[in-house]
């Protein structure tokens, strides 16, 4: 049975990562993933559903050639600092961080799309893609493939709380709180403003070409992941005031013609992918109805009045801290324990 | 003789929004020359800024009436009528038996609202229609035997004979007509933005992806939006209910604004993508797409916008045309710490629409710009607008 060991358990990502392994318990084995964190959460104990677990202080010695899996979710320069030692003394290191995602020599792997990359770079170390890029990309690959490819990618992203961790969704819920019921200004920490009730058309930091570094992953992280460097893709990400899934709205040029029946006929039965697109009965992908949810939902499917016969416009969601985090992690190492 | 009109920043009680951060920042020195006219730089169509010259005495005061005064958009009507000094020698407001009898407010003296009469309506010199559009269908021709009709509804926009205006775009195209269709919100607020750089570098596709406020909905749709954010972040539920929205608005989006068309996309989507052929002058076959998404805000909408151009782009040059543009705020500094950006926290109450995240766009290389905007849904998207093109009216002498 396999050794798991998450790094960063206190956080949302971590508490995800145990939820989805103990939901592959048939794979991986009864036993609870071990979990570390900073010297700051050390032999505190977590409840979740192997029961109460203790938190180990994190140090190389402790984890090191010790476990079959190794899930880092933590900071990037942690990642810079300890990932390549844990690879090479023989865990599979699932990075969540983006510290190694734009290397050549790791592989980006959403596992239903490029697992086959991990192979074909060889290496331990594996990294966990951004968020926005892999609830995207669960939709587009299917239609990637089944059109010729995507030339042109244009996306809109409604991002949730969430994807500054547990804190930001603390800080919207608690500025929701202070502003409603007891009339004063909402407070922020986290956020470069206040989110309740307002938008923040900027994450993480601004890049020379007047883009974001969040917006560029999506960029960059698309085009690895799908092994096409001449996909055209433009991202705006903005920060909403919603709780764990992000939403996008997409529209795309293919160079094969394409309709909504087709991309229908592309998405249908592919794991991980909800068609959600009933509009006569107020049926779409929203973050009320995906939180919590494996997989990602994708609806409004029309022909693009932009691209015509060679565009189609959607809308995707899919719950951030799952698809766009632990759920893509965990089926990584899934995927390698079937490999066995 | 000279005279320079400087707006001592008086206001009435009833400053839209989040009241104290209203117009300050909009302080504008007018001078007049003799004859009357405005100077050069403000030229037909453009956004006047507090302009207390409409009083004077050569310029003509008109009977307003409004219709559908209690309601969000016909309150912010009156309020910009006060704020703005629109020469209204009389205000009359109309409304359903529900309002008639009540009494408004306002800088022109207490008004008792009235049961609507087309009659009566048509004793205005301009009217504005703050309802719905099956009762513009059913009245505005009417109204505008008499009155100047400005409708917000939807009712009239596509009918070729009516012209749908924002003012610094097409305001030329309302000179001597008698109903006057008000544009969609989401497009009026996107075109402020597009249309400077459409000037700039000519435009051959735009894509644009909304972030909406509950106000696009009315009074009621805030109302819904706030009682139940507040319902779920005092324990009293884990999902709001839902009367206004298709489905609960807190913590969610819905990617659906008025009904489906047959093509898939909504009528929301296809207004702008109508509206922006019309008031931009496009062909009929312009290819502008738009996806509707209504976000938990209360009243300024925001809109990420993609243009293909068809002269290469400079970001430099799209700024200085944002910044120059009337009605238009650039807020786009990246030096500042956290950099500046639009956010309907700051557009909102405000006149201006601010614009950002102004950039070479990386879909279409050379020939693209992107940005982002937001602006008062219930302003620049309703009120605003409508009170800009009376005054242009009264610029053209068609009023009185």
């Amino acid at each position: 049975m396999a050794k798991i060991a998450i790094v960063g358990a206190t956080g949302a990502v971590g508490i995800e990562l145990v939820k989805c392994c103990h939901a592959r318990k048939a794979v991986f084995g009864d036993a609870p993933p071990a979990l570390f964190a900073s010297a700051r959460s050390a032999g505190k104990v977590l409840e979740g559903p192997y029961g109460p677990l203790t938190i180990s202080e994190f140090t190389l010695e402790a984890v090191q050639g010790k476990f079959d899996y190794v899930f880092l979710a933590v900071s990037g320069s942690f990642s810079e600092q300890f990932a390549p030692s844990l690879a090479s003394s023989g865990c599979w290191v699932i990075d969540n961080s983006s510290a190694f995602r734009y290397h050549d020599t790791v592989p980006l792997v959403v596992p239903e799309i490029n697992f086959s990359a991990i192979k074909a770079i060889g290496g331990k170390l594996i990294a966990n893609p951004n968020c926005t890029t892999a609830i995207a990309a669960m939709a587009l690959w299917p239609i990637h493939q089944a059109h010729g490819g995507i030339k042109r990618m244009i996306v809109s992203t409604y991002q949730a709380s969430s994807g500054a961790g547990e804190p930001g969704m603390q800080e919207l819920l608690e500025g929701s709180k202070s502003q409603l019921l007891d009339g004063k200004a909402p407070v922020n920490k986290v956020f470069s403003h206040p989110l309740p009730f307002n938008c923040i058309p900027m994450i993480d930091k601004l890049q020379g070409n007047g883009y974001t570094k969040e917006e560029m992953k999506v960029a960059w992280e698309t085009r690895k992941i799908f092994g096409d460097d001449g996909i055209k893709l433009s991202c705006t990400a903005v920060r909403i005031p919603t709780l764990r899934a992000h939403a996008e709205a997409i529209t795309l040029e293919t160079a094969g013609e394409i309709t909504p029946a087709s991309v229908l006929e592309c998405l249908r039965g592919k794991p991980g992918v909800a068609v959600k697109d009933d509009p006569g009965n107020d049926v779409y992908p929203m973050p009320l109805s995906c939180s919590g949810e494996d997989d990602v939902q994708v609806g409004r499917i029309r022909q693009s009045e932009v691209f015509g016969d060679r565009g189609v416009d959607l809308f995707v969601c899919g719950d951030q801290l799952l698809r766009g985090a632990a759920l893509n992690a965990v089926l990584i190492a899934e995927k390698l324990e079937g490999d066995k | 003789l000279q005279e320079e009109d400087i707006f001592d920043g008086s206001f009435s009680n009833s400053v839209p929004g989040s009241g104290g951060e209203g117009l300050g920042s909009d302080l504008v020195v007018v001078t007049r020359d003799e004859r009357g006219s405005l100077p050069g730089e403000f030229e037909s169509g453009e956004a006047w800024r507090c302009i207390t010259c409409l009083t004077d005495n050569d310029v003509a005061m008109a009977k307003v009436g409004v219709v559908g005064a209690t309601g969000a958009v016909g309150k912010e009507v009156v309020g910009c009528l006060e704020q703005r000094n629109f020469p209204v020698e009389s205000l009359r407001i109309f409304g359903s038996s529900r309002s008639a009898g009540s009494t408004v407010k306002s800088k022109f003296g207490d008004v008792t609202v009235e049961l609507f009469d087309v009659e009566a309506a048509k004793e205005c010199d301009v009217v504005f229609l703050a309802v719905s559009g099956e009762f513009a269908l059913e009245h505005a021709e009417a109204i505008s035997e008499g009155a100047i009709v400005i409708d917000n509804s939807s009712a009239f926009r596509y009918k070729p004979s009516v012209p749908l205006c924002v003012p610094e775009i097409n305001g030329s195209t309302i000179k001597g007509k008698k109903l006057i269709a008000n544009p969609n919100c989401t497009t009026a607020i996107g075109l402020m933005a597009v249309n400077p750089l459409l000037k700039k570098f000519g435009m051959k596709k735009l894509i644009m992806s909304t972030y909406q406020a509950s106000s696009g909905a009315g009074q009621e749709g805030m109302d819904e939006l706030k009682e139940g954010t507040k319902a779920v972040v005092n324990g009293e539920r884990d999902v709001a209910e839902n009367k206004v929205f298709a489905h609960p608005l807190p913590f969610n989006v819905i990617p659906h604004i008025d009904k489906f068309q047959e093509n898939g996309y909504t009528k929301e989507e296809m207004k702008v993508t109508w509206e922006t052929r019309k008031i931009c002058g496009l062909a009929s076959d312009f290819p502008a797409s738009c996806t509707a998404v209504r976000i938990p805000t209360y009243r300024a909408h925001s809109e990420s916008i993609v243009m293909e151009t068809e002269k290469k782009v400079d970001v430099g040059v799209a700024q200085a045309a944002l910044a120059s543009a009337p009605g238009v705020k650039l807020v786009d500094d990246i030096r500042a710490d956290p950099p500046t950006y639009p956010m309907p926290l700051s557009a909102t109450g405000k006149y201006d629409v601010e614009v950002g995240r102004v950039r070479r766009s990386e879909a279409f290389g050379d020939y693209g710009l992107e940005f982002f905007v937001s602006g008062d849904q219930l302003l620049r998207g309703a009120a605003l607008n409508a009170v800009l093109v009376a005054e242009e009216c009264v610029k053209n002498g068609d009023l009185a």
